[in-house]
C-alpha cells in the first residue's frame, strides 16, 4: 500500500512543497493585493504562502499522473476496495481517504473503474461502515451503472437509509424507477425512507403509489406519503391530499396540514392561483389552529391581486386577534401609493400595541404619508406608541426629522423618552445638514432640550458642530458647558485641542475644568503624531501661571509621551509649589515608557514625602512589569534597585508581583532569597514558580532547582 | 493532537452581546408590560428548550432572565442533561412546572408551547427547526443553522410556509463592536471595500476510537438524528464538530459567524458570492478518525469583485474579521470585541443607525418583539441560510478539490458533482 499511487497520495496529505503542477491548482490571491493600507500586503503575502504550504494532495498527484494512470489506478482501486471492505471504527481510514481522493479527480476512465469498485464495496460481505462510505461516494459520482446495486440495498431496513443517501440527488431518472420498484416489497422502515426520498426527488410518477400509501394502516407510512405528495405538489397530488379525511384529533392531521400548505404553495407557484386561494381560504377557518390561520393569511396576501390591501383592512376590522399582527406586518409590502394614507387612518381604531406594529410597518414604507402619520403619533397619549414613533423616525428620518423630534423633546417629561429622542436624533441621516438643523434648533432651545440636543450632536459624527460646542463651553451656566465638553470629548480633534486647553486655564469651576481636561485628553489622543500633541500642551503650559491650570496641563503630558514632554515634566519637578511637584510625580508615574525610570527612581530614593515615594514606587513597578517582555541585565538591575529600596513587606509584595513576570534566570536570584522572609513567602513562592515555569524550556536545571527550593520547609 | 477548543462563546460574552447597546430605544408593546416591568402570565411567551448541552448552559439562563419568557418544557436525548435542565428551569421559577421530554417531538406536540430555543448539536439545528416550524412554534436556533445548502433552503421555505418567526444565534449582529464595523463599511468610511478577511482557529485531529456501549440514559438514535447510522464511538460522539456527517469543522461551525458579518456589512443578505474555492490540511487518516480541516484557507468572490478570505489557523483566541477598503481597514477581534482600524481616526466616527434593525441591539429582545409583531428577525432564515451557504459551498469545493461557480438565484453550482452534494437525505423517519 505505501508504495502504491494511493499510498503516495496519503503520504502527501500533509503540507508539501509547491511544485509547478501543484501551484496551478492554487488560489491566485496575489492579483488582488493592491493596497497601501497598513498590514494588508503582509497578510496577503502570508495568505499566498499559506495557500502554497497548505496544498492538500486532493487530486493533485492524479492531475499530473502519466497517461497510463488509469491502468495503475485500476490495481490501486482493487486494493483500496479490498482494504476498505473490512473497515471497522478504530482502524486507519487510509483506504477511505484514498478513495475520496480518487473521487475528486475527473478522469472519466478512472472514475468508471472507481464506480465499479464502489459497487463492489456495497456487497454484503463488506462491513456496514464500508457500504455506508461507498453510498456517500456514489452519491457524488454514481452513474446508472451503480443503480442496480443501490436498488438492492433498498430491500433492507438496515441499508435503505444509506442507499437513499446516494439516490436522493442522483441525476438519472432511472433512480426514480428503482425507488418505486423497491417500494411495494420493502420492509416498514425502508418504506418510509423510500417514500421520503421519492418526495425529495419530486417524482410525479410516484403519486399513484403514494396516494395508496397515504391510507396505509401504518401511520408512519401514511404520514410520509402525505408529506411526499405535498412536496410533489401537482394537481394529482392535491387530489390525493384533498381526499384524505380531516380530523383534528387524527395522528395524520399535522402531516395533512403540512401537505396541504406545501401543495397550495406549489400550485400557486405553478400558476394555479385559483386552487391555491381556495385551499388557503379553507385554512383560514376558525376551526384551524392559530399558526395555520396565520400561515394561510400570509400566503393569501401574496396571492391577492392588490397584494392583500383589502384583506388586511378586513382583518383589522374583524375579531381574529391572531391574524392582526400578520396583517399589519404585511402593510409594509403593499404596492399601492395610497396604502400609507389608508392605514394611517386606522390608527384611532387600533389598540396601542397594534399602533406600535403599524408604526413599524409604515416606517418600512417610508413615504411622505407614512412619515406624516408617524410624526402625528409623537403626540399620542400612550407612551409606548410615542416611543415607537420616536424610534421609527430615528431609523427613517433625515434632516426633516429634527423639526418633528425637537418639539417632542420639549413636551417630554419622561427621562426615558428624552433619551429615546436623543437616540433618534443621533440616528437621523443627512450628515452635516442634519447637524446644522440641530444647531439651529439648539439656538432656540433651553434647559433639558438644549442639553439633549448638545449630547445628540456629540454622538453624531458632528464635527460641523464643534465650533458651536466650543462656544457653549464658555457658558456661565456650568450644565450646558459640561454637556458641551462631554460632547467634545467624543468629537474633538487637533483643531479643538488648543481651545480646550484654554478652557482648562480660564475656568474657575473645578467640575468644568475636570470635564475640559478629559475632553482635551481625548482630543489629544486623536492626534497621530506625539510631537504635535506635546507641542500643543507645552505651549499652553508656557502661557499659564495658575497653579490649578499647571497641574491640569502637567497631567496631560503622559498622553503626549515624547522626550520634550518628559523634559517639561522634569523641569516642573523643582517648582516652588508643592501641589505642582505632586502633579509631576503623578504624571511621571503614568509615563508610558521606561524613559521616566531614572526620574522616578530618584524620587523613590530621596522622596520629599512618603506619599510621593509610594506613587513613585507604583509607577516603577508598573514600568518594570511592562519591561518584562524585554529581558536583560538592565531590567534585573531595575528590580534590584526596587528591592533594595523597599521599606516594608507590603512594598516587597508589590515588587514580587511584577518580578514573577520576568522570564530570565537572574530573576530567580532575586526572588529566591525572599522565600526566607515569612511576611512575603507566599508571594515569593508564586513569583519563583512563575519564573521557573517560564524559563524551564531554556534553563531546565535552574528552573528545577528553584522549584525544588519551594518544596523545602520555610 | 491539539486540545479541543473551549466553547466558542462564554455566557459572559453572550450576555454582553445580548445586551449590547441596551440604551437604544426598544419597541415593547404596551399590552405586554405591566407596571414595573412585571408581565402578566397570559402575556408571556411560553418556551421549550430543545438540546441542553454546553451551549444551552450558556444561553438558557439569559433567556430565563427575560420576564416575558416562561419555560415550561425541556428536551434532550441524554437523561443527565435533561435532568439538569429541568432543575435549572424549576430553580429559576421556584416550582416544578418544567416537564422533561427525552423525545423533542413530545415537546413540540404541546399546544401551550409557543416557541422553542434549539441548542442541539449541529446535525439537529436545521431539521429540529423544520420540525418545530411544522408544529407551529417560533424558533431561536443556534448556528450553524443547517448541515447542507439544501436543508437551508428547506428551512427557509418551511418557515415561510408556516409563518414562523425564526432567529439564528448569530448574536454578533447585536454586538456594538460588529455593528460599528458594519456601519463603517456601509457608510463608505473605508472607501471601496475590496476584501473581507476572516479567521477561525485551527481544528484538532480526533484519534481513532473503537465502538462502545451506548451510555445508560442516552437515546442514541435521536442523538444521531438525520445522519447516516454509525455505531456509538465515543470519540466521534464527543467531538462531533469535526466529522463531515455531523458537522463540517470550525470553518463552518464558527466561520458562519463571520460570513454572516460579511454578508451584513456588504448588504448581500438576500444573495451571496458567485465563486468559491477552498483548500486545506485534513487529519492524517492513519492516526485520526475525524475528517474535517485542521488548517485551511478559502476564498469567495461577489459579483462586484469583493473577495472574502477565510483562514483556519492559529489559536482559538486569534479569531477576527477585517474589512479592507481603498481608504482603510477595520477589524474586530472576536475574543475581546476590540475594534482596531487604519487610519485610527475611523474609531472616532459615530456608529449611527443608518441601517434598519433598530431592535437588533438586543438579540433576545429582537426575537420577542418579532414574535409578537410577526415580523422577520434580524437573523431570519433567509439571512442565516445565505451566510452558512458560503461555508457549505467552501466545504463542497474542498471535498471536490475544485473551484466552483454558484448561481445565488437558482442556488446551483456549475458542476454536477457539487450539485449532488447540495443535500443529504435524512435517515428515516426524519425528513426535511
Amino acid at each position: 500500500m505505501k508504495q502504491s499511487l494511493v499510498g503516495l497520495l496519503a503520504a502527501r496529505t500533509f503540507p508539501i512543497p509547491v511544485a509547478a503542477d501543484v501551484s496551478r491548482r492554487h488560489f491566485r490571491l496575489g492579483k488582488s493585493a493592491p493596497t497601501d493600507v497598513g498590514g494588508y500586503r503582509l497578510l496577503t503575502d502570508r495568505a499566498n504562502r499559506e495557500l502554497s504550504a497548505l496544498a492538500l494532495c486532493v487530486g493533485l498527484a492524479l492531475a499530473s499522473a502519466p497517461a497510463s494512470g488509469a491502468v495503475a489506478a485500476q490495481a490501486d482501486i482493487t486494493k483500496l476496495v479490498a482494504e476498505a471492505a473490512t473497515y471497522q471504527p478504530g482502524q486507519s481510514r487510509e483506504p477511505f481517504r484514498g478513495i475520496e481522493e480518487l473521487v475528486r479527480q475527473s478522469s472519466p476512465a478512472v472514475r468508471k473503474q472507481l464506480e465499479a469498485g464502489l459497487v463492489q464495496l456495497l456487497a454484503s460481505t463488506s462491513t456496514f461502515e464500508a457500504r455506508r462510505f461507498a453510498c456517500k461516494q456514489l452519491g457524488i459520482i454514481g452513474s446508472k451503472a451503480a443503480l442496480p446495486a443501490l436498488g438492492g440495498l433498498l430491500k433492507s431496513d438496515e441499508t435503505a437509509g444509506i442507499a437513499c443517501l446516494a439516490l436522493t440527488t442522483y441525476p438519472s431518472g432511472r433512480a426514480d424507477e428503482i425507488l418505486r420498484a423497491a417500494l411495494p416489497s420493502a420492509p416498514a422502515a425502508a418504506r418510509v425512507q423510500i417514500i421520503n426520498t421519492l418526495g425529495d426527488r419530486r417524482d410525479a410518477n410516484a403519486v399513484k403509489l403514494l396516494t395508496k400509501l397515504a391510507a396505509d394502516a401504518d401511520s408512519s407510512v401514511a404520514r410520509a406519503a402525505l408529506a411526499s405528495l405535498g412536496k410533489i405538489g401537482n394537481p394529482a397530488a392535491w387530489r390525493a391530499i384533498e381526499a384524505v379525511p380531516r380530523d383534528a384529533n387524527s395522528a395524520l392531521q399535522p402531516a395533512l396540514t403540512e401537505a396541504t400548505l406545501r401543495c397550495a404553495g406549489a400550485l400557486a407557484s405553478s400558476g394555479d392561483r385559483k386552487t391555491a386561494t381556495a385551499i388557503y381560504e379553507q385554512l383560514l377557518a376558525p376551526s384551524e389552529v392559530a399558526y395555520v390561520r396565520r400561515a394561510a393569511l400570509d400566503a393569501l396576501l401574496r396571492l391577492d391581486k392588490d397584494q392583500g390591501q383589502q384583506r388586511i383592512l378586513q382583518v383589522l376590522h374583524g375579531g381574529d386577534a391572531a391574524l392582526k399582527p400578520v396583517a399589519i406586518a404585511n402593510v409594509r409590502a403593499l404596492p399601492s401609493k395610497l396604502a400609507s394614507e389608508a392605514f394611517a387612518a386606522e390608527f384611532p381604531n387600533l389598540p396601542p400595541h397594534e399602533q406600535v406594529w403599524m408604526i413599524d410597518s409604515l416606517a418600512a414604507r417610508g413615504d411622505a404619508a407614512a412619515r406624516t402619520a408617524i410624526g402625528n403619533r409623537l403626540s399620542a397619549p400612550d407612551a409606548v406608541v410615542r416611543r415607537a414613533a420616536i424610534s421609527a423616525l430615528g431609523r427613517i428620518g433625515d434632516t426633516w426629522g429634527v423639526a418633528l423630534l425637537t418639539p417632542a423633546l420639549d413636551r417630554s417629561k419622561d427621562p426615558e423618552e428624552s433619551r429615546a429622542v436623543e437616540s433618534a436624533l443621533i440616528g437621523l441621516r443627512g450628515g452635516s445638514q442634519t447637524d446644522q438643523a440641530i444647531v439651529a434648533a439648539l439656538e432656540k432651545s433651553a434647559g433639558n432640550t438644549r442639553a439633549v440636543l448638545i449630547s445628540a450632536l456629540a454622538r453624531r459624527e458632528g464635527r460641523a458642530a464643534n465650533g458651536l460646542l466650543l462656544a457653549e463651553t464658555g457658558q456661565a451656566d456650568p450644565i450646558p458647558a459640561k454637556a458641551a465638553l462631554r460632547a467634545l470629548a467624543k468629537t474633538g480633534g487637533e483643531m479643538e485641542v488648543t481651545p480646550l486647553l484654554t478652557r482648562i486655564t480660564s475656568t474657575r469651576d473645578a467640575e468644568v475644568r475636570s470635564e475640559a481636561e478629559n475632553a482635551a485628553a481625548q482630543a489629544i489622543a486623536r492626534i497621530d503624531e506625539p510631537a504635535r500633541r506635546s507641542e500643543l500642551v507645552r505651549e499652553a503650559l508656557g502661557r499659564t501661571q495658575s497653579e490649578e491650570s499647571r497641574i491640569a496641563l502637567l497631567g496631560l503630558l503622559p498622553g503626549c509621551g515624547d522626550a520634550p514632554a518628559l523634559a517639561a515634566l522634569k523641569a516642573a519637578a523643582v517648582d516652588a509649589d508643592a501641589p505642582v511637584r505632586d502633579a509631576v510625580v503623578r504624571a511621571l508615574a503614568d509615563w508610558p515608557d521606561a524613559s521616566a525610570w531614572d526620574a522616578l527612581a530618584d524620587i523613590y530614593r530621596q522622596p520629599a514625602t512618603e506619599s510621593l515615594r509610594g506613587l513613585a514606587l507604583r509607577g516603577l513597578v508598573r514600568l518594570a512589569g511592562e519591561e518584562n517582555g524585554h529581558p536583560g541585565a538592565k531590567l534585573i538591575e531595575h528590580y534590584r534597585q526596587l528591592l533594595a529600596g523597599a521599606r516594608s513587606d507590603t512594598e516587597l509584595r508589590l515588587i514580587l508581583g511584577a518580578l514573577g513576570g520576568a522570564t530570565q534566570p537572574a530573576a530567580l536570584d532575586l526572588a529566591l532569597p525572599l522565600l526566607a522572609n515569612p511576611g512575603v513567602r507566599a508571594e515569593a513562592e508564586v513569583a519563583v514558580k512563575k519564573i521557573a515555569e517560564a524559563i524551564k524550556a531554556q534553563h531546565p536545571k535552574a528552573a528545577q532547582e528553584a522549584l525544588n527550593r519551594l518544596q523545602a520547609k520555610p | 493532537m491539539k486540545p479541543l477548543a473551549p466553547s466558542p462563546l462564554s455566557r459572559r460574552q453572550f450576555l454582553r452581546r445580548a445586551s449590547a447597546a441596551a440604551a437604544l430605544p426598544l419597541i415593547i408593546p404596551g399590552s405586554v408590560l405591566g407596571l414595573n416591568g412585571a408581565v402578566a402570565p397570559s402575556n408571556r411567551i411560553v418556551f421549550g428548550a430543545i438540546g441542553i448541552g454546553n451551549r444551552a448552559r450558556d444561553t438558557l439562563p439569559t433567556f430565563l432572565s427575560f420576564a416575558e419568557i416562561q419555560y415550561l418544557a425541556a428536551s434532550d436525548c441524554r437523561a443527565d442533561r435533561l435532568k439538569s435542565a429541568k432543575e435549572t428551569v424549576d430553580r429559576h421559577y421556584g416550582n416544578q412546572d418544567c416537564t422533561a421530554y427525552p423525545d423533542f417531538r413530545d415537546l413540540l406536540a404541546r399546544k401551550d408551547v409557543d416557541a422553542v430555543s434549539i441548542a442541539t448539536g449541529n446535525r439537529w439545528h436545521g431539521l429540529g427547526s423544520i420540525y418545530a416550524a411544522r408544529a407551529g412554534k417560533d424558533i431561536y436556533c443556534e448556528k450553524p443553522v443547517t448541515l447542507t445548502i439544501g436543508e437551508g433552503r428547506a428551512l427557509v421555505d418551511t418557515c415561510r410556509r408556516f409563518g414562523t418567526i425564526y432567529q439564528a444565534g448569530t448574536q454578533r449582529r447585536s454586538t456594538a463592536s460588529y455593528r460599528f464595523a458594519m456601519e463603517m463599511v456601509r457608510q463608505g468610511k473605508l472607501g471601496r471595500v475590496h476584501t473581507v478577511e476572516m479567521q477561525v482557529w485551527a481544528g484538532p485531529g480526533i484519534p481513532h476510537d473503537k465502538t462502545a456501549p451506548v451510555p445508560v440514559g442516552w437515546d442514541y438514535d435521536i442523538w444521531l438524528g438525520q445522519t447516516p447510522w454509525y455505531p456509538f464511538v465515543p470519540a466521534r460522539v464527543n467531538a462531533w464538530q469535526y466529522f463531515w456527517d455531523t458537522a463540517e469543522g470550525m470553518m463552518t461551525d464558527m466561520g458562519c459567524h463571520y460570513t454572516d458579518q460579511m454578508q451584513w456589512a456588504l448588504d448581500t443578505d438576500q444573495t451571496g458570492p458567485l465563486e468559491y474555492e477552498a483548500q486545506g490540511e485534513l487529519p492524517d487518516p492513519a492516526k485520526f478518525c475525524s475528517d474535517t480541516l485542521i488548517t485551511g484557507v478559502a476564498r469567495c468572490t461577489y459579483a462586484n469583485g469583493v473577495t472574502g478570505v477565510m483562514y483556519q489557523r492559529g489559536a482559538f483566541k486569534d479569531r477576527y474579521i477585517r474589512f479592507i477598503g481603498d481608504d482603510g481597514w477595520i477589524q474586530v477581534d472576536d475574543e475581546t470585541d476590540l475594534v482596531t482600524a487604519n487610519p485610527k481616526s475611523i474609531l472616532s466616527l459615530k456608529g449611527a443607525s443608518t441601517v434598519g434593525w433598530g431592535d437588533a441591539s438586543d438579540h433576545v429582545r429582537n426575537l420577542l418583539n418579532c414574535i409578537r409583531s410577526r415580523t422577520p428577525t434580524s437573523c431570519n432564515p433567509e439571512v442565516a441560510h445565505r451566510a452558512i451557504t458560503i461555508c457549505q459551498a467552501w466545504a463542497i469545493s474542498l471535498r471536490l478539490g475544485r473551484k466552483l461557480k454558484w448561481d445565488p438565484v437558482k442556488e446551483r453550482f456549475d458542476v454536477e458533482e457539487a450539485n449532488r452534494m447540495l443535500y443529504r437525505e435524512p435517515r428515516a423517519p426524519w425528513r426535511a
